[in-house]
């Protein structure tokens, strides 16, 4: 048996099985892989420091039906002392407040639209720039589709209900459970209603915030145990696993007089590699979910971590 | 030199990082399931699902040997056919049964005969195997759209490494056929013309991304390439629905692949990739789609698809078409 759901902010289908589905822990994962950084990515990331910024044209330059720019954004690749070796000692904050103090930066460069901050965690990709264990800092001059069908998504949503879709969704698993993972003051972990992955992992901010760089020190700190409280019971499910994380954070305008600012709410998006992409997902730009998101949630919610995190807290 | 790109038929962004690419050349993707147990060999017909269509030129019963195709009701469905269509409610999500129709054409009867070792005779039959599927669930008026698509390799997604070609019957129109729609309509009503016959007179012309044509098709490695060695498939000649395709278009079209093959064969190896045809939606209550245009996509498969392109929608490819064009005809 399967279901279609829908993502109610971009309105994307997933189908998600419900019956011959795999449990969060009947995947393989391959750990045979070799992690270590090979030598050009190290001497990339050196020459990367700097931003790479190419030109200053922002026309559309026309080549037949064609659109194409030439690059003024830009891609920085960060070395930020991650925790590679994941364990209960691991401290994510110094992490999460570099974000805060980069993207404030380049907030500042008014070409810049919008900001792409993510992490690709021992996964291969077809780019050899991305296939390492730093962040990925990428100012683009264009809003990307999914960037737009998310303020879209979101702003009708607040046209209509006066209220944030996000801050709705927050609530609505708080009380139903089913999808809900863990809680902290700050911050809330759920597996989203439409998930396209198995055990893919949302964790948003409980006040309402579009913008990531209005969180405070307290909130940043609140933000690092959640999401490695949320690492470590992945940790304890799949063994040692490559995943990829993105930081959604609002326009880079100030928007705090406009409906973005109340209709709009940041989120990290925590995505385990279990599946591939194959030819359904690329011809259709739907995702077929092995694992049903409650499922996942349950398995995560009694995904037990070691006592010392606890108590380090 | 860093590009960004339009793809002005979804109006997706491709930044073109024009890295100094290089791969190891395959030349075996996978040795999965022991040919002992394949539920797609000649003999094992008892193990999949009774028959759906079958090439059987000598006659003989269905589900025994004697097959050159056959086209089987996927046994692990991502969609159901048994289902109601209903929709329903949980706070503000939405949800529906998953009605749907999943197929698996087995394109030959040898296991290790993969899609770029069948003759062209042979992938002639293939393709006229989609086309009477095609037509044949056309006829169900629940599904909104039939994909047909193709998975070689375990990279790529396959489970299985006996030839086949999948095809799902969906109950809604996914999402990048939207957009695609959208976007040739506007420019349609805008240009009035079709936008991928614009397209070939520009790669006509521009030649650089050029990889064959014959008197019916063209293949070349797309402007907005979201991965190397990216293929457009076109029929030259304005065709908006998949199921008009002519027996002589179905000879041309398995002689550029069969090309195509070959091409991709002496640069990648034995690379996965998948395979997809992108046509126009089925029971659409008298809609028209004559703006559109009808293709294959080909993308091989060389790497994951990880944050960037799941946070934007865009992709990072670090080969020029321009490139990979050039690197396809000098072998």
């Amino acid at each position: 048996m399967s279901q279609l759901r829908k993502d109610p902010i971009i309105e994307r289908w997933v189908i998600v099985a419900t019956q011959r589905a795999k449990r969060p822990n009947d995947f393989e994962v391959d750990s045979s892989k070799d992690h270590s950084l090979d030598q050009s990515s190290q001497s990339l990331s050196k020459q990367s420091q700097n931003f790479k910024k190419r030109s200053k044209d922002t026309e559309i330059v026309l080549d037949g039906p064609f659109n194409q720019k030439d690059e003024f954004g830009f891609h920085k690749i960060v070395d930020d002392g991650y925790c590679v070796e994941l364990n209960s000692d691991c401290d994510f904050f110094p992490v999460f407040s570099l974000y805060k103090k980069k993207i404030l930066e380049i907030k500042k460069k008014k070409q810049i639209k919008y900001i792409v901050v993510f992490r690709n965690y021992k996964v291969k990709t077809n780019s050899r720039s991305l296939s390492h264990n730093y962040s990925n800092f990428i100012g683009l001059p264009v809003y990307p589709k999914n960037a737009k069908r998310q303020m879209k998504g979101a702003l009708n949503y607040y046209q209509q209900k006066k209220s944030c879709i996000y801050c709705d969704m927050i609530a609505q698993e708080k009380k139903s459970k089913k999808r809900f993972i863990l809680e902290n003051e700050s911050f809330i972990a759920f597996c989203p209603f439409a998930s396209r992955f198995p055990l893919e992992t949302w964790i948003l901010p409980k006040d309402h915030s579009y913008d990531y760089t209005q969180s405070n020190q307290k909130q940043l700190k609140n933000l690092s145990l959640a999401f490695k409280e949320v690492l470590l019971k992945m940790k304890n499910l799949l063994g040692d696993f490559s995943y990829t994380y993105v930081i959604h954070t609002g326009p880079l305008d100030d928007c705090s007089n406009n409906d973005v600012s109340r209709g709009y709410h940041w989120y990290i998006e925590l995505i385990p590699l279990l599946t591939r992409v194959a030819g359904f997902e690329w011809g259709t730009g739907f995702y077929i979910n092995p694992t049903p998101p409650e499922a996942a949630a349950e398995s995560l919610r009694e995904s037990r971590i070691e006592e010392s995190s606890q108590s380090r807290r | 030199m860093k590009k960004l790109r339009l793809n002005p038929i979804t109006k997706r962004w491709v930044i073109l990082t024009e890295e100094d690419f290089s791969f190891d050349k395959i030349n075996n993707v996978q040795a999965q399931t022991k040919l002992e147990n394949c539920p797609f060999c000649l003999g094992n017909e008892a193990m999949t699902p009774p028959e759906t269509d079958a090439d059987r030129p000598q006659g003989g019963e269905p589900n025994s040997p004697g097959w050159l195709t056959r086209t089987v009701p996927n046994k692990f469905p991502a969609l159901e056919d048994n289902l109601e269509k209903k929709e329903e409610k949980e706070g503000i999500f939405q949800k529906r049964e998953g009605v749907g129709f999943h197929e698996v054409i087995i394109e030959t009867p040898d296991h290790y005969k993969t899609m770029r070792g069948l003759s062209q005779e042979e992938i002639t039959r293939v393709i006229k195997v989609y086309r009477r599927r095609f037509s044949f669930l056309t006829k169900d008026k629940r599904f909104k759209y039939i994909l047909i698509f193709k998975n070689h390799g375990l990279a790529a997604g396959a489970s299985l490494e006996h030839p086949h070609t999948q095809l799902i019957c969906l109950p809604i129109v996914p999402k990048r056929v939207t957009e695609e729609l959208d976007c040739t309509k506007e420019y349609f009503a805008k240009n009035n013309e079709c936008m991928f016959c614009k397209i070939i007179e520009e790669e006509k012309k521009q030649k650089d991304r050029l990889v064959l044509e014959n008197e019916d098709f063209i293949a070349f490695c797309p402007f907005f390439s979201r991965s190397p060695f990216e293929l457009t498939i076109l029929p030259t000649l304005h065709q908006s629905d998949f199921r008009k395709i002519t027996d002589r278009q179905i000879d041309s079209l398995s002689s550029i692949l069969k090309e195509l093959f070959i091409k991709l064969g002496n640069v990648l190896g034995d690379y996965p990739y998948n395979f997809l045809i992108h046509t126009t939606p089925i029971n659409s209550d008298g809609k028209n789609y004559d703006f559109y245009h009808w293709h294959i996509e080909f993308l091989p498969k060389l790497g994951e698809i990880a944050g960037f392109e799941w946070a934007t929608g865009g992709y990072i490819n670090p080969l020029l078409p321009e490139d990979a064009a050039r690197r396809l005809n000098t072998t």
